[in-house]
């Protein structure tokens, strides 16, 4: 029964950020209502034993995209008619600081979860009895997959760092040519 | 496995897909634009980890979990450059607004 109303809370609080994403006004709640899915959308992956999935889901969209969306939002004035309300400093402020609470909330739990030895919990139990395979054999054959893997994966973080780059670059090369004319 | 059947985790990626698709086709707001984005993504990952977790009777391939991370490296890449445009629009047309960019076409 725990379990049914664990997934129907997860279920209806994905669609009904999702929705709120769509709709709300300003855009920087439309941002804290993306970090809000992420997070459920990572609670998800938790419950049917993907941590690794749930840790890749909160760093990439609630840490790096936020971010980029939060440093776009500031550095570009709003002014089409649903930005009407200005973006304050402090709730921006203020979503950068719960993202990182609960990031680091997020991996302590999660890390307390696998890796203490004798701790008797619901997901380590899952993971070995369902799959019939011990946990340390799971992050084994997992980390053999992303070690194939590792090339595409720095070649995309070298690809975002340069495009963060150029895009900076570019930015301030045509702020200094804006002063100069 | 889940108390909840396959249909409705289905249905919620199907949701999610059809809320990204309502922000691509009606908001103006090139941010939220990319928002509905990554939303898509983020529906099309769940559909890939909810058909493996179903296909395996309550585990997820390892493979999966790798193409799906990998997804979400691009969709962060997708994300990178698509802000970077915005950034550049918005310094050579000064708007957000995806209607008032009709000087693009031709």
């Amino acid at each position: 029964m725990l379990d049914l109303i664990v997934e129907l809370g997860l279920v209806i609080g994905i669609i009904a950020t999702a929705i709120y994403v769509a709709e709300a006004r300003p855009i920087s709640r439309a941002i804290g209502g993306f970090i809000l899915f992420s997070v459920l959308i990572a609670i998800l992956y938790l419950y049917i034993n993907c941590p690794y999935l749930a840790g890749a889901q909160i760093a990439i969209y609630s840490g790096a995209v936020t971010g980029l969306f939060l440093l776009a939002m500031s550095i570009t004035k709003p002014e089409t008619p649903e930005d009407e309300a200005k973006a304050r400093s402090w709730v921006i402020a203020g979503y950068l600081i719960a993202g990182f609470v609960i990031f680091i909330a997020f991996f302590l739990t999660m890390h307390y979860y696998m890796y203490t030895p004798g701790i008797s919990t619901e997901i380590v139990d899952t993971v070995v009895n369902r799959a019939n395979i011990a946990l340390m054999d799971l992050e084994k054959i997992l980390s053999d997959y992303l070690w194939n893997y590792r090339g595409i994966d720095v070649l995309m973080q070298g690809v975002i760092v340069i495009a963060v780059a150029a895009g900076l670059a570019n930015f301030f090369k045509r702020e200094k040519e804006g002063k100069v004319k | 496995m889940t108390a909840l059947p396959i249909q409705v985790y289905l249905a919620l990626s199907l949701s999610i897909l059809a809320i990204g698709a309502y922000i691509l086709a009606v908001k103006r707001n090139i941010l939220r634009i990319i928002l509905g984005i990554e939303l898509m993504i983020s529906g099309a990952n769940l559909t890939f980890i909810i058909v493996s977790y179903w296909l395996g009777n309550g585990s997820v391939d390892p493979l999966i979990r790798s193409i799906v991370i990998i997804s979400m490296g691009i969709a962060s890449l997708v994300a990178a450059l698509s802000i970077a445009l915005v950034i550049m629009i918005y310094r050579k047309f000064g708007t957000r607004d995806i209607r008032k960019l009709r000087k693009l076409k031709w």
